[in-house]
């Protein structure tokens, strides 16, 4: 596409294909912000107003949802230096988004692939997203997180490796805890029976 | 093939599936998230903007 192409694109054209995109927009964002709906809400019309302005000097190269992402992972992290977008685990939205999945494990194991992505280094995390969540290409991850396709390969496979490291730990807490557990209901019972004289 | 060999191909292959499943998992949060309501006030914005581009 050539510049008069771009000069030549109908601000509704442009309009539509924002339109479009704005689902994946908002869940990039929403990973971004880690689960908060307002920062992540906040993020995202932020980004469409900045994406906006640059309207003709934008210049598709058949990707306009990276460059999206490179909007607004730009915009997260310069505000994240002013404490802005910056979102904590919502416990309440989780249970609402993951209602997407009706059983009941399903439904523990998408909260703790959740509360572990949080664990993550930041880069690794949006690397991992953007390639294995979002389907972007490695080559339209590295142009969003501005480092070379390698580097992203290298942060989505040590990502895979830590999360699941995590994962496996919180399953091991949970399954040394049960029994500890249930050792000690069994002697508080029996004190109970012994104070009873039962 | 040793039993150790053996036990290495099926933790090779056991670490495969756990990956897919946690691209999964991925996938699933992240198109739950894509499959909300737009809020209105985000097309609300764009209108808006196109306005003010026809404006100008």
């Amino acid at each position: 596409m050539t510049a008069a192409d771009v000069d030549s694109r109908p601000a509704s054209t442009f309009k539509a294909e924002l339109v479009q995109l704005l689902p994946h927009l908002r869940a990039f964002c929403r990973f971004l912000c880690q689960g908060d709906v307002q920062s992540a809400d906040d993020l995202v019309q932020e980004t469409l107003m900045r994406a906006w302005a640059s309207h003709d000097t934008y210049k598709p190269s058949g990707a306009m949802r990276a460059w999206l992402f490179v909007i607004a992972r730009n915009l997260y992290y310069s505000a994240k230096r002013r404490q802005r977008f910056v979102g904590a685990y919502d416990p309440e939205h989780a249970e609402r988004t993951l209602s997407v999945d009706s059983s009941q494990n399903g439904v523990l194991e998408l909260d703790d692939t959740r509360r572990a992505l949080a664990q993550l280094p930041t880069d690794q995390r949006d690397a991992l997203i953007l390639v294995t969540a979002g389907g972007l290409s490695y080559d339209e991850a590295a142009q969003v997180c501005g480092c070379a396709t390698g580097t992203i390969k290298s942060r989505v496979n040590r990502a895979r490796t830590a999360l699941l490291s995590i994962l496996d730990r919180r399953s091991g807490l949970s399954r040394a805890d049960a029994p500890a557990d249930r050792a000690l209901d069994s002697l508080v019972a029996d004190a109970q029976r012994l104070a009873d004289g039962t | 093939m040793t039993d150790k060999a053996t036990g290495t191909q099926e933790e090779q292959g056991e670490r495969l599936l756990r990956q897919r499943a946690l691209s999964d998992n991925l996938r699933t949060i992240f198109h739950g998230i894509a499959e909300e309501p737009v809020p209105s006030t985000m097309i609300d914005l764009l209108n808006e903007l196109e306005g003010k581009g026809d404006k100008r």
